[in-house]
């Protein structure tokens, strides 16, 4: 399992750099994958699932949601980062449709992630790879 | 031994699958078709225009991340665009 951080939301969620606190959490996300909460979505397509993950830091609450792409027979899960937010965060008190403010910023995200890797070359990649 | 507490990475070598058995069969009234000796219950179906049709297992997660806690929630508007859009262009990034 990768977890991918596209650059548009390196510098929308991590102030443009992933903090020593964020690649702790990462490096735990790909130890214990299974504390995250699936989020089951009927309208989602196949193979992609979105994952919240509640974290706890030195420095607060964390909530992070992941987009996650996955092929059983070739074993390969990507994760991509669409959230990385504090617990009293508009967004990271309620990562649910029943906020308007996360709906919409979850397709705004989405589609800055899509931009990033879709513009990425082998040589010069728009995301960073965990 | 900083190497020895690094995570194990899954394996990204495709395998690449073996033909191991054929046969022909022929739909039923109701247009169906059995299939034997399948290894899974649940299947994602494929339709193409030429009349092949392609079976994939349908397991959403693989054997050694099991997601215990799922929330069900409807899905927000135009997300189910944005996601397909963002699959496509996770299928076509470089592999490591």
């Amino acid at each position: 399992m990768d977890i991918i951080v596209p650059f548009s939301i390196r510098k929308k969620e991590l102030g443009g750099t992933v903090s020593e606190e964020a690649r702790k959490l990462f490096t735990k996300i790909k130890q214990k994958p299974e504390l995250a909460v699936g989020i089951s979505a009927k309208g989602l397509p196949a193979h992609i699932n979105l994952y919240k993950y509640y974290a706890t830091t030195a420095n607060g609450h964390r909530r992070l949601l992941f987009f996650s792409r996955h092929w059983i027979q070739a074993r390969i899960e990507n994760w991509i980062l669409l959230f990385y937010r504090t617990k009293g965060d508009e967004i990271g008190d309620n990562m649910s449709s029943k906020n308007p403010a996360f709906s919409t910023l979850l397709v705004k995200n989405m589609g800055f992630a899509t931009e990033d890797l879709s513009r990425s070359k082998l040589d010069t990649p728009l995301y960073e790879r965990f | 031994m900083a190497a020895l507490t690094q995570p194990r990475r899954m394996t990204r070598k495709l395998s690449k699958p073996t033909l191991v058995e054929s046969y022909d069969i022929s739909a039923d009234s109701k247009r169906r078709i059995s299939l034997r000796r399948t290894g899974s219950k649940y299947f994602s179906v494929f339709a193409f225009s030429d009349g092949t049709f392609k079976l994939e297992p349908r397991k959403l997660v693989p054997a050694e991340v099991t997601i215990e806690r799922v929330e069900r929630v409807p899905i927000p508007k135009g997300a189910r665009r944005a996601a397909a859009r963002l699959a496509a262009a996770i299928d076509k990034l470089p592999r490591p």
